[in-house]
């Protein structure tokens, strides 16, 4: 495994389309999925990211070098407790900046987290997305996620009536 | 699954379910019109949120009860988070002329009218049956007194958030909680001599008040419950109480000056 900086462990990441990413392990492991293949010893060479292309995949990098935790903070208690409020400020600010992306690449990057399980990108590109339906006519909503009705309409009636109570 | 285009397709049932649990609960139920694949999604989704406005308190007491009770509770991972925020007041009679509905002017607001009992229920399912890692419960005008001993009882609480709640003697010890890592007690009444916790890490007081605060007697010890919170690391309340008191009672060895906030 490549070690550049004294106490800085780099992991190769390498997406499907062929391109090599190597980043500071801390930052890799702000990926639950990608931690636990480094702790169980599964992660001599390069991590294969499938599904993943190299543009999101670096995005995602991009997010965790951000989010890493910064040095001095104790893994240990992880509790959501660490992070004082200005820096939890400018955090926020940047992943609003982050996610000004287009509709096809949130969700590359909502299934992106979802594989590497990453809450905060998880919640982030979930958050954006509720934003942008919510308010929306069920019309509205569907031609967003592209889903085609596939009820036949007594189904929708007796759906309807079956949850009437959140409908009033 | 179909393959026509749905963005959401190539997406796990569970991841959305996790997005669906950043919408309000109405709006979470009503996806189940969307298609086949989100009809039964919202009984599954890892986050409760429901507000009632007290205009339309019957229709929200009835949403709750079937959002609640309709859930998949068996097959269904477990609550993260559940949300309640309610301003659903029940009258209760006038002590003067014991009608419901009387100007007598004879008790105050708050003590003529109690928050619906059908909140304990619900929190009481959501801890037990839905096991709920975060509880955040908001009130109004009215404040809540639960009605059990031990309300916030589960192994699986690490976060509680109150507004204007009335809690009372053991109703402070939150050793029944023993995974509660962050306790926020906002507008709260809080009547005893301890407030105790093996495993709480951080703890917000916020313009909270206890019987103390009214006591002319003792102007200077405007809030002196003892705090038993041996892991606290970190600890904000509002400037109101008396710093010295709190640094004094030293509830943890992990407490510094700096670790406290005021505001």
């Amino acid at each position: 495994m490549a070690t550049r900086e004294a106490g800085k462990k780099m992991i190769m990441l390498k997406s499907p389309d062929g391109m090599e990413f190597e980043v500071e392990e801390a930052v890799a492991m702000e990926s639950q999925t990608i931690r636990k293949m480094i702790e169980d010893d599964c992660a001599d060479t390069a991590i294969l990211i499938p599904n993943i292309n190299s543009k999101i995949l670096s995005r995602v990098i991009e997010y965790c070098n951000k989010h890493v935790p910064t040095t001095g903070a104790t893994g240990a208690a992880a509790s959501d407790t660490v992070a004082p409020a200005a820096l939890a400020e400018d955090l926020k600010i940047w992943d609003a900046e982050f996610i000004k992306v287009n509709r096809a690449t949130r969700f590359d990057l909502i299934q992106a987290a979802s594989y590497l399980n990453i809450k905060g990108l998880l919640d982030l590109t979930s958050q954006t997305t509720i934003d942008t339906i919510s308010d929306n006519s069920l019309e509205e909503i569907r031609s967003f996620l592209s889903t085609k009705n596939d009820y036949l309409p007594e189904e929708e009636q007796t759906i309807r009536r079956e949850n009437q109570w959140a409908f009033q | 699954m179909s393959s026509r285009g749905d963005m959401f397709d190539p997406l796990p049932d569970d991841v959305l379910c996790h997005v669906l649990s950043f919408l309000p609960s109405r709006e979470a139920v009503q996806t189940c019109r969307l298609a086949r694949r989100w009809r039964h999604l919202w009984r599954s989704a890892p986050a409760i949120r429901v507000r009632g406005e007290r205009k339309k308190k019957k229709k929200f007491l009835r949403f709750v009860d079937n959002l609640l009770f309709c859930r998949d509770v068996r097959s269904a991972p477990p609550l993260l988070s559940f949300e309640i925020d309610a301003d659903v007041d029940v009258r209760i009679a006038c002590s003067y002329c014991k009608q419901h509905d009387c100007d007598c002017d004879f008790d105050d607001y708050a003590d003529r009218s109690k928050v619906n009992p059908r909140v304990d229920e619900w929190v009481t399912h959501a801890l037990r049956q839905c096991r709920a890692r975060s509880l955040r419960a908001c009130f109004h005008e009215t404040r809540w007194k639960p009605r059990r001993a031990r309300p916030f009882a589960s192994p699986h609480l690490t976060r509680i958030h109150l507004d204007a709640v009335y809690l009372k003697d053991r109703q402070l010890n939150f050793s029944c909680c023993p995974s509660l890592l962050r306790l926020d007690l906002v507008l709260c009444s809080l009547y005893g001599d301890a407030l105790a916790s093996p495993s709480l890490e951080r703890l917000a007081i916020v313009d909270c008040h206890t019987d103390i605060d009214e006591d002319p007697e003792a102007p200077d010890e405007r809030f002196h419950m003892s705090l038993s919170t041996p892991r606290l690391r970190f600890l904000e309340i509002s400037d109101n109480y008396d710093k010295e008191q709190f640094l004094e009672m030293a509830p943890s060895p992990w407490l510094t000056e700096e670790s406290i906030s005021y505001y």
